[in-house]
């Protein structure tokens, strides 16, 4: 199996940084040769540096790109993650967003929703939220992987992906199916939509209708502190005044410079975009 | 409610930060409200010029009490001053305030000189107890013998537990492990035992895995016990993993335990669990040692683990209604898919069958690969089978390439029927590869097929055919797809340069980039000295790709001279720069170039340039070099240019 060289794992971190602000860090490196290794081996190429080249020059380099992306990022998640946050979100912020929403629809946004489990649980939490009855709700999955949004719509999984589902929870919002895995119901799968988008693309982001809440949790954790920055930049312009921004409990936004007020809840700390005047 | 930065105002403060180097107005920048501002301030302070005054300022700012921020930001700036940072700080340990003591020792802990050593041994007896222990702590970073010899002695002073914890820590980061006597009493209290054991592990004697394997026996301490072996991933001496397997068979729920440690969140604790499931070998917990792997850290650690418990591990992931292979997360597939298909047996044929159908792309993949390299006749029929399967397709190809080094006549029958029917890529190479001479029908077929992809196929494994070859190739080089032209050229070099001749000129001026481009790593793999005019022409190719390919031919093929030379390694591109540096050192004018590079924005390209002047210059060059070093910021491209000064200067 070849082994990268300190330069090469630099060179490919760049490539990385640069196409989805992916961090390939040192401790990495072993993983890294492994899950790369057959790629080598598909395209005759004898080493890392061949690798590098190979995605800045080859007529299919950015098809490569993409599955070299698709088998690095850590794509880990699963139904009701976090808990304590989502306590907070269903108690606290839904009354609050419930209350001053036009009209009775809310749109919310998971971006880097992964293989969907995210966006299922909110639409499964809102959905059977009370103040929330006859509302028009859209919720938004988007991705990078092309192979994580498959496996989203197909909304089908297996034992990991319901590690902190509880025997009712999986009662109420899943139906059986074969070997053991169960499917989204299909009221729940219904108001979930997914798209294909980097969240380092700007332009395709603004297509995006304006939000009442976004998830982006376990995402920004992977990229560097630029390119964290722009994606928050880029979350601050997609929420309507006074949305709320919700990340994985081990991230925040100190020294990122995007305005975002910190707002206290009794169960967890939320981001807000503040009104103006 | 918290506003966090980026309001203008703090946006102008920082932008006058960045530009100013007065040593007065980043003082006061120490200061502002702006976190940061004042960490902008810090980092320029710490590389500005030293003086006394600049020393005694920021000294003068660790003494505000009140303004934390101001405070922590001075400290960094002093923590990166080097030896000019001792005395004063030193002087500070004698402050009376304690407050400020404690800061002294903290930032002479991260200057890490051990010239502040005997200051901080005289701080282990401050009245406060908090200096004591951040001087404690310091000294783990300052070391030298002395230092040593007071950690020690703490942990004989007693009642103070804080202090001797931050002893035990101290001298586990300068990786002293103290004589046993005084460790063994240390090992009971429920405080300091986690640092003692991690200590214990250290000790490179018998008589430390004595105690060791008496503590893994029993519940209440085998938890501390396991950090012992957590410090390190090398594997354990043979002598060693047997006592501990000995200790841990009288151990009822072993099993039980080890699982849980595996899952860890405490990284040492999986360390140490992953080196007893090692010694003890348990098979049945292979899921959990690739798990381990979780996150990517131990990624290594945790196959060589696995590998060692054999074939019986590595059925547990596959075999049952729904094998561990496919509950893992992707580090944990990555670690148990290597075994897997390092370690692939004719006992895994039907799980691999299974799990080739339970279609996940990445996990057939690895099935398919498995097969490939099981040695048995079972596997040929579903590697057929996955030829059909586009996500696997590349791979089944290469699989049955690869078994038919074992079974050459089955494997070439079950493909014969095969290629009766409709042609599809990856069949026409696995044919090719398996079939020889024979395959000629079945190449000149793909040839004339309708999709380019399998035209290309046909292109490329034209040279198994080595007699017709070159008119098989004539039909694909004037070919309206790209694509097959690019299986051409692939192909062409294995003519030679001289009956390629005609074919690898029509490729040496297709349109597509491209073509061009392998065209020219053609005339270099077959040697095509001829076609060093046309390449030199080549380097002036809009497209990167075909300038990167043609110089690399250049260099092999030689021809180039000083002038093209020189010109090339100008180019905008970094790669084409790189190559030129990497294989023209003993051209003057690469040397030339190289000099400039050594300014260049990328490092990669000053880190070539330094390893070009390594090999290639001489004391002329030691200027340049020197001034580089000075200024380079980037760790790779320094070392480089360290090796460049150090091999210059042997000369
Ligand atoms: C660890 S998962 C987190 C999933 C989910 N949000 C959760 O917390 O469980 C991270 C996801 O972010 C996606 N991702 C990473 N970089 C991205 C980018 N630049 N644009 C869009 N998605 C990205 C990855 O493909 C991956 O699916």
């Amino acid at each position: 199996m070849a082994e990268m060289t300190p330069e090469q794992l630099r060179l490919l971190r760049d490539v990385f940084q640069n196409a989805c602000g992916f961090v390939l860090r040192e401790d990495l490196k072993f993983i890294a040769e492994r899950r790369l290794a057959p790629r080598l081996e598909a395209l005759g190429l004898r080493d890392f540096g061949t690798y590098q080249r190979y995605l800045r020059f080859d007529p299919r380099a950015k098809e490569e790109l993409e599955i070299a992306i698709d088998l690095l990022l850590p794509r880990e998640t699963y139904f009701f993650r976090e808990p304590a946050q989502l306590t907070t979100y269903v108690d606290e912020v839904i009354p609050r967003l419930a209350q001053d929403a036009v009209g009775r629809s809310l749109h919310v946004w998971s971006a880097g929703c992964s293989s969907g489990e995210e966006p299922y649980t909110l639409s499964m939490l809102m959905g059977d939220h009370p103040l929330l009855q006859g509302w028009d709700m859209d919720i938004l999955g988007t991705d990078l992987s092309q192979k994580a949004l498959s496996m989203a719509r197909h909304a089908e999984y297996g034992p990991s992906a319901l590690r902190s589902t509880t025997p009712e929870q999986r009662a109420k919002f899943f139906d059986s199916a074969e070997q053991g895995r169960v499917k989204v119901k299909r009221e729940f799968k219904e108001r979930v939509r997914f798209g294909w988008l980097n969240l380092l693309d700007g332009g395709g982001a603004r297509l995006l209708p304006s939000m009442d809440v976004i998830f982006c949790r376990n995402v920004l954790i992977y990229f560097d502190t630029e390119t964290r920055r722009r994606v928050v930049q880029l979350f601050s312009e997609r929420l309507r005044e006074g949305g709320y921004l919700m990340l994985g409990h081990s991230e925040n936004l100190f020294s990122l410079t995007t305005r975002f007020e910190l707002v206290q809840l009794s169960g967890d700390l939320v981001y807000r975009k503040p009104r103006t005047g | 409610m918290t506003w966090l930065d980026s309001d203008p105002a703090v946006e102008t403060r920082y932008r006058t930060v960045s530009e100013t180097t007065d040593l007065a107005a980043l003082i006061e920048a120490l200061f502002d409200e702006s976190w940061r501002v004042r960490r902008l301030a810090a980092d320029k302070l710490s590389v500005a010029t030293t003086s006394d005054t600049l020393v005694q300022a920021l000294l003068e700012v660790l003494s505000r009490r009140g303004q934390t921020g101001a405070r922590n930001a001075a400290a960094t700036a002093l923590a990166h001053l080097g030896l000019v940072g001792v005395k004063p700080l030193i002087g500070l340990l004698g402050h009376t305030d304690p407050d400020q003591r404690k800061f002294a020792a903290d930032i002479l802990g991260e200057l890490g000189r051990v010239e502040a050593s005997s200051a901080l041994i005289a701080a282990l007896r401050d009245d406060d107890p908090n200096v004591r222990v951040a001087s404690a702590e310091a000294l783990g970073k300052t070391g030298g013998p002395d230092a040593r010899r007071a950690l020690e002695a703490l942990l004989a002073a007693g009642p103070d537990v804080l202090i001797q914890v931050s002893a035990l820590e101290a001298l586990t980061a300068l990786n002293a492990p103290p004589p046993l006597p005084l460790l063994v009493p240390l090992l009971h209290n429920p405080l300091t035992r986690r640092s003692a054991w991690r200590l214990i592990g250290r000790v490179r004697h018998r008589s430390a895995w004595v105690l060791m394997v008496r503590a893994l026996r029993s519940k209440s301490t085998r938890d501390a016990a396991l950090l012992a072996l957590g410090g390190s991933t090398t594997p354990l001496a043979s002598d060693v993993e047997n006592e501990l397997s000995v200790a841990l068979s009288g151990v009822e729920d072993a099993s039980a335990w080890l699982t849980k440690c595996l899952a860890s969140e405490d990284l040492e604790r999986r360390v140490g669990a992953l080196h007893l499931v090692r010694a003890v070998r348990l098979p049945e917990l292979s899921s959990r040692v690739a798990e381990a792997a979780e996150g990517g850290a131990l990624a290594e650690l945790s196959l060589s683990v696995l590998l060692s418990l054999g074939t019986p591990a590595l059925v547990a992931l596959l075999e049952g209604p729904s094998p561990a292979l496919l509950q893992m997360s992707r580090e944990g597939r990555s670690v148990a898919s290597e075994a897997i298909v390092e370690n692939s047996s004719p006992r895994f044929v039907g799980a691999l069958t299974a799990l080739l159908d339970a279609g996940e792309d990445e996990l057939g993949e690895v099935a398919v690969r498995a097969l490939g390299r099981c040695e048995s006749i079972a596997a040929i029929a579903p590697l057929l089978r996955a030829l059909d399967d586009d996500a696997v397709s590349a791979a089944a190809s290469r699989a049955l390439t690869h078994l038919a080094q074992t079974f050459p006549a089955e494997v070439k029958q079950s493909l014969s029927a095969k290629v009766l029917g409709p042609l599809r890529p990856h069949l026409v190479r696995a044919w090719a590869n398996v079939a020889g001479l024979e395959a000629l029908p079945v190449v000149r077929r793909a040839l004339h097929d309708e999709a380019e992809a399998v035209r290309a196929a046909g292109a490329q494994m034209a040279m198994v055919v080595a007699s017709e070859a070159s008119t098989l190739l004539g039909m694909a080089v004037v070919d309206e797809s790209a694509r097959v032209r690019r299986g051409a050229a692939r192909a062409v070099a294995g003519l030679g340069p001289t009956t390629g001749r005609p074919l690898l000129e029509r490729l040496l001026d297709d349109r597509e980039p491209s073509v061009l481009a392998l065209a020219a790593g053609a005339a270099m793999e077959c040697g095509a000295a001829w076609a060093t005019p046309r390449l030199i022409e080549l380097t002036t190719h809009a497209d990167s790709g075909v300038v990167l390919a043609s110089v690399q031919a250049l260099m092999v093929l030689g021809g180039a001279d000083d002038a093209t030379l020189a010109r090339i390694a100008a180019h905008p591109d970094g790669e084409v720069v790189k190559q030129v540096l990497q294989e023209g050192a003993s051209s003057t004018a690469v040397l030339a170039q190289a000099v400039k590079a050594l300014n260049d924005p990328r490092w990669d390209v000053r880190g070539a340039a330094a390893e070009a002047l390594a090999v290639g210059g001489g004391v002329e060059h030691l200027a340049a070099l020197e001034i580089a070093s000075e200024r380079e910021t980037d760790a790779l491209a320094h070392e480089a240019i360290s090796r460049a000064l150090a091999a210059l200067k042997a000369r």
